[in-house]
């Protein structure tokens, strides 16, 4: 997998290139803003749980391989 | 009054503990190698310590979440066109006052060059570029008050966006000469404090954050990497050494006691350290931490140079 800079960065793009590569950055965006909204509200939901209870919450638990 | 920070408890854990961070980090290793990457992932890979990763941005509040992805917007001009004709750099160290001139101008604090070198780059990462532009942009010390709490997040996080456009509009600008630039703030292939101290901009302080002359650590950094031809500036002494051998402030206030009062060998280089075992779970739990940087005496709000005044006062001869 390419790095963010790999993805994003581009030296010397042309417009076409400039303007797929918005697209993709966009798209890259909107997956994270999904993600903060979606599997973002059960781990925090999780975490507000863990905090007033005697038990840890476990990361492998939220975040499975 | 002493102020009272969130307790070093932890309501989250790992069932099986990954890898230590300190060992990745090179702890004890007498041998010079490039630093691997561990906690903030440049996406290439899966790191070690990836749960935790996620973990601290899914709990950041929305704002500082937002505000990290609109920084990610800005920065896809971090790179672009570079004008066909290349405008001959006659004297580096006139272009050098010119472009650190720019970057005052552009929103920046203070402004360094140096040459890019190795170890200034994550493993595995290779930006062909000769130097690197620094540039420090001071927080809002009013806002970094609130240390531990979303508001100082927010301010973190405004500053990034502030220092993205400044870093942007600099490259930009350098590009529009001919010369390759590249913008680099938040992302993962430059480790920017060996950077920012190679360029005169501070020293290594105690707390493993920059410390510099005007602002202690209460600023972020960001690079500009180029093939301009640019003077360069040197390493300064501005006696933080003779502040943290003494001074304990961090070492007391930081929660989870990751902050040691003797260098240790890292990669093969002595320097102060902190301890990422303990440092990385508990800035994850507070959403950014940030408690070391705003005790430090010399981030208190223009005590800076008079600070440096009394330390090389008190040096022998």
């Amino acid at each position: 997998m390419d790095s963010f800079e790999e993805q994003f960065y581009l030296e010397n793009p042309t417009r076409l290139q400039a303007l797929w590569r918005d697209v993709k950055l966009l798209w890259w965006l909107a997956v994270r803003a999904l993600m903060w909204m979606s599997k973002g509200v059960l781990v925090r939901r999780a975490y507000l749980k863990a905090k007033v209870s005697d038990e840890p919450l476990l990361l492998e638990d939220q975040f499975p391989d | 009054m002493k102020k009272k920070f969130p307790s070093p408890k932890l309501p989250f854990a790992y069932r099986h503990k990954p890898v230590s961070g300190n060992t990745i980090n090179g702890l004890g290793e007498t041998t010079l190698r490039r630093a691997t990457q561990i906690f903030h992932s440049s996406g290439a890979r899966k790191l070690e310590w990836a749960r935790l990763e996620i973990f601290f941005a899914l709990i950041n509040p929305f704002k500082v979440y937002w505000l990290n992805l609109v920084n990610r917007w800005l920065l896809r001009n971090a790179d672009g066109p570079i004008a066909a004709v290349q405008q001959p750099v006659v004297d580096a160290r006139q272009k050098s006052q010119e472009i650190k001139a720019l970057a005052l101008e552009l929103g920046a604090g203070v402004v360094g060059i140096t040459h890019l070198s190795e170890q200034a780059l994550y493993k595995g990462t290779n930006p062909q570029y000769a130097r690197a532009i620094v540039v420090l942009l001071p927080m809002d010390n009013e806002e970094m008050a609130y240390v531990t709490t979303n508001r100082a997040g927010a301010e973190t996080m405004r500053a990034y966006m502030e220092i993205t456009r400044t870093v942007i509009a600099l490259s930009q600008h350098i590009r529009s000469m001919g010369w390759r630039a590249r913008a680099y703030c938040e992302g993962a292939d430059l480790l920017h404090i060996p950077l920012a101290i190679e360029a005169g901009l501070g020293q290594l302080g105690k707390h493993g954050s920059l410390i510099c002359k005007e602002y202690g650590s209460g600023m972020r950094i960001a690079t500009v990497l180029t093939d301009m031809p640019l003077a360069e500036d040197k390493p300064v002494d501005i006696a933080v050494d003779d502040l943290c051998v003494g001074c304990r402030r961090c070492t007391i206030d930081c929660p989870v006691d990751a902050i040691g009062d003797r260098k240790q060998t890292v990669r093969g280089v002595e320097k102060w350290y902190v301890d990422f075992d303990k440092c990385a779970p508990y800035f994850t739990h507070t959403v950014g931490c940030g408690i070391c940087i705003e005790v430090c005496p010399w981030t208190k709000p223009g005590r800076g140079p008079g600070l440096l005044e009394k330390l090389l006062s008190k040096r022998p001869g």
